[in-house]
């Protein structure tokens, strides 16, 4: 489980991006200030920092020579959207910038392509006896391979990366057919039915009332 | 082409042309003159020769007759004539006398006269008439006249070669060309010099100007005389002075505005953050009354602190725009108003108000005065611990002001803070500010209305022990 270090002064979105954090599987912890964030490097460093620029203490840009001399990936989380601000950042070795407001598939979508280049993330995926092996393209049960068609694996995918979350029909739609797909949201109940039935799925996908689907772990 | 060599060229020119123009005038007269002074020379030495033939033929004509010795008037001509030239210059002078058939009687010019001879046309006794003709490379004049000897017609010609007069034309032409070139030089020199140091004014107004026009408002021209120039560059530098200052005005304001527009821009987007990330968590996510009613406090607090802003950032933009109408009101009267409607914010911190209000009617808008008010309270009250006090004091001041005095025993704000409390969105302490959705605008708009009514604002405070602003409001009346 990633440990990532969440450093805002705002605690309603620390602990907003806390929470997020916990629903996808990672181990969150939050630094409310510049201190308390270098501080909290002395333990068990984090994977990854996802740092605010403006801080109380001082700016985050300040924080992010001391984070990068520990080659730890930094991911810049502010309200300042300006160009020579972003440029600023990435140039200081930013690994990535997200302006505020966010929206927290877009941070976890980010969070998990930084954590890859960093290798820190694998290329396998479990969700209880479920492996998924995206370098192999792999999806085994129980140890069993499951033979499951594209449109299916990458719902499959979809689905266990954004666990316990609900996704609407429309947003499946968006990002597994693509934007420009012409089709109805009935397709992706279709193959919603396919995969309950491949892996036994019954409990597991939820349907969401109005909305769309959510993959819940038992737990 | 430039100024300065056009004054130049024009000045050149025109010196050139009336300087040729004088010189070729003198040379001119000069040489008219002389050639006058010989011809009044020849007329009167002919006279002289004329008269001198006469008188001594007359004389010996009367010896002839005693001493019959006569001999023609042609002969006696011939053979006397030669002593009349020596009065003359010899190689200059020359006397020729022929009779009326044109027959040369006696000449001592050279080999004589060949070829036509115009300045005999004409010619009858007692009149006389000059001549001037180039023959060979000399110039000569001929005054010819009729001489009677013996009732015989003579025709006296004297030929006086005036080729100096010429000679000295041409020489002074000479000398003067030579001259005008050494004078056309030294004046090019001179007047490129001369032009070029008093015009190097308007070049570097010029530079200026383009360095100006160029970005740099802070260039300045050297005034380097007192002439129209100079008065000029004075003028230029006192313009250049007026658009620095309005520049810079403007750059200021513009600085403030995209200041004022960042800091909005972070006041709007973080609630807007936690409002749209928490309602999208609580859309999607399994349902858990802990974090639900977590969720929803965030929502609930973020909105009102957006609400909260919003009616802040309506008062400072309708300040922004607004001329007041000031009256005048009783300020205790209004105080009283006030303590009135504060009396539930108060509680709410639980600190008490003691109000010490001299009446006196101060010019004022009522609704503006109330804002500005209710904010410091609101401030004090913020500031403050529970069951402290904050005084409202009112006083009429020695020079006729009305003195607004809001004093808690609050935290303070730091020394190096307060020039700065006064800035949109500046917070001193960031959260406790937001414990009271606060945006940092409230002092921004009691800065806008104190503005507005032409007071003075002073804030004195101690880190921890207290914060005095004070007010003084100038229009009170008699």
């Amino acid at each position: 489980m990633e440990n990532i270090l969440i450093v805002e002064d705002d605690t309603a979105i620390s602990d907003l991006i806390k929470l997020n954090l916990d629903v996808a599987g990672y181990d969150g912890r939050q630094a409310f200030d510049g201190h308390a964030a270098l501080s909290a490097l002395s333990g068990t460093p984090p994977d990854l920092v996802l740092l605010d620029v403006s801080l109380p203490d001082m700016e985050g840009f300040e924080l992010l020579p001391q984070l990068k001399a520990k080659g730890l990936p930094v991911i810049f989380l502010t309200a300042r959207g300006s160009l020579p601000d972003k440029v600023k950042g990435l140039k200081m070795g930013a690994d990535d910038y997200i302006v505020k407001p966010f929206e927290s598939m877009e941070l976890l979508a980010r969070i998990e392509a930084v954590l890859r280049r960093y290798g820190g993330k694998s290329d396998v995926t479990f969700f209880e006896d479920l492996e998924i092996n995206t370098e192999e393209r792999s999806v085994k049960k129980g140890g069993t391979a499951v033979e499951l068609t594209m449109k299916e694996y990458e719902l499959l995918l979809l689905l266990v990366k954004n666990r316990n979350k609900a996704l609407s029909r429309d947003k499946i739609l968006e990002l597994v057919w693509g934007y420009d797909y012409a089709g109805e949201t009935r397709t992706v109940d279709i193959h919603i039915q396919k995969i309950r039935k491949k892996l036994g799925w019954e409990e597991q996908i939820r349907t969401v009332y109005k909305y769309g689907y959510r993959l819940e772990d038992n737990t | 082409m430039k100024l300065w060599h056009k004054v130049f060229l024009c000045t050149f020119i025109l010196f050139e042309l009336l300087f040729n123009a004088a010189s070729f005038y003198l040379i001119e007269h000069n040489f008219n003159l002389s050639q006058q002074k010989e011809i009044e020379r020849g007329l009167a030495e002919q006279q002289i020769v004329g008269s001198q033939i006469q008188t001594d033929w007359a004389y010996v004509y009367s010896m002839d007759h005693q001493l019959i010795l006569a001999g023609s008037a042609q002969d006696f001509i011939k053979n006397n004539a030669g002593k009349y030239t020596r009065y003359f210059d010899g190689s200059r002078v020359f006397v020729e006398i022929l009779d009326d058939q044109d027959n040369t009687v006696f000449t001592n010019f050279g080999d004589g006269l060949s070829g036509s001879r115009p300045e005999l046309a004409g010619i009858s006794s007692g009149s006389r008439q000059y001549i001037l003709r180039d023959i060979g490379d000399k110039t000569y004049l001929f005054v010819s006249g009729g001489l009677v000897l013996d009732n015989t017609d003579f025709k006296l010609s004297y030929i006086r070669d005036i080729s100096d007069v010429y000679a000295d034309k041409s020489s002074q032409v000479s000398l003067f060309f030579k001259m005008n070139i050494a004078i056309t030089v030294i004046l090019a020199l001179g007047l490129y010099g001369l032009i070029w140091f008093l015009t190097r004014s308007v070049r570097t107004l010029n530079k200026s100007a383009q360095t100006i026009a160029g970005g740099d408002y802070s260039q300045r021209v050297p005034v380097l005389s007192g002439d129209e120039i100079g008065v000029l560059a004075t003028s230029f530098n006192q313009m250049a002075e007026a658009v620095e200052s309005k520049v810079e005005e403007l750059e200021v304001t513009a600085r403030n505005r995209q200041n004022f527009i960042n800091c909005l821009t972070h006041e709007l987007k973080t609630p807007l953050t936690t409002i749209i990330g928490y309602a999208d968590f609580l859309r999607t996510a399994k349902y858990n009354e802990e974090v639900f009613f977590k969720a929803l406090t965030y929502i609930y607090m973020e909105g009102k602190r957006l609400e909260s802003l919003s009616f802040k950032l309506l008062d400072l933009l309708l300040l922004g725009n607004e001329t007041p109408d000031l009256t005048y009101e009783d300020v205790s009267a209004i105080c009283a108003d006030i303590e009135e409607a504060m009396r539930p914010q108060l509680e709410k911190f639980s600190v008490t108000l003691q109000a010490e209000l001299e009446p006196g009617k101060v010019l004022i808008e009522q609704d503006l005065f109330k804002l500005l008010c209710t904010n410091l309270l609101d401030n004090a009250a913020k500031a403050s611990a529970p069951s402290s006090q904050i005084s409202l004091r009112g006083r009429i001041t020695g020079d006729k002001r009305y003195a607004l005095e809001i004093e808690d025993e609050g935290i303070g704000i730091p020394e190096e803070d307060i020039p700065k409390i006064f800035e949109p969105f500046f917070v001193v302490d960031k959260a406790r500010s937001k414990a009271h959705h606060g945006a940092g605008l409230g002092l921004a708009i009691c800065a806008q209305i104190v503005r507005l009514h032409k007071a003075d604002l002073t804030i004195t405070s101690r880190l921890g022990e207290g914060t005095i602003v004070r007010i003084t409001f100038p229009g009170l009346y008699n």
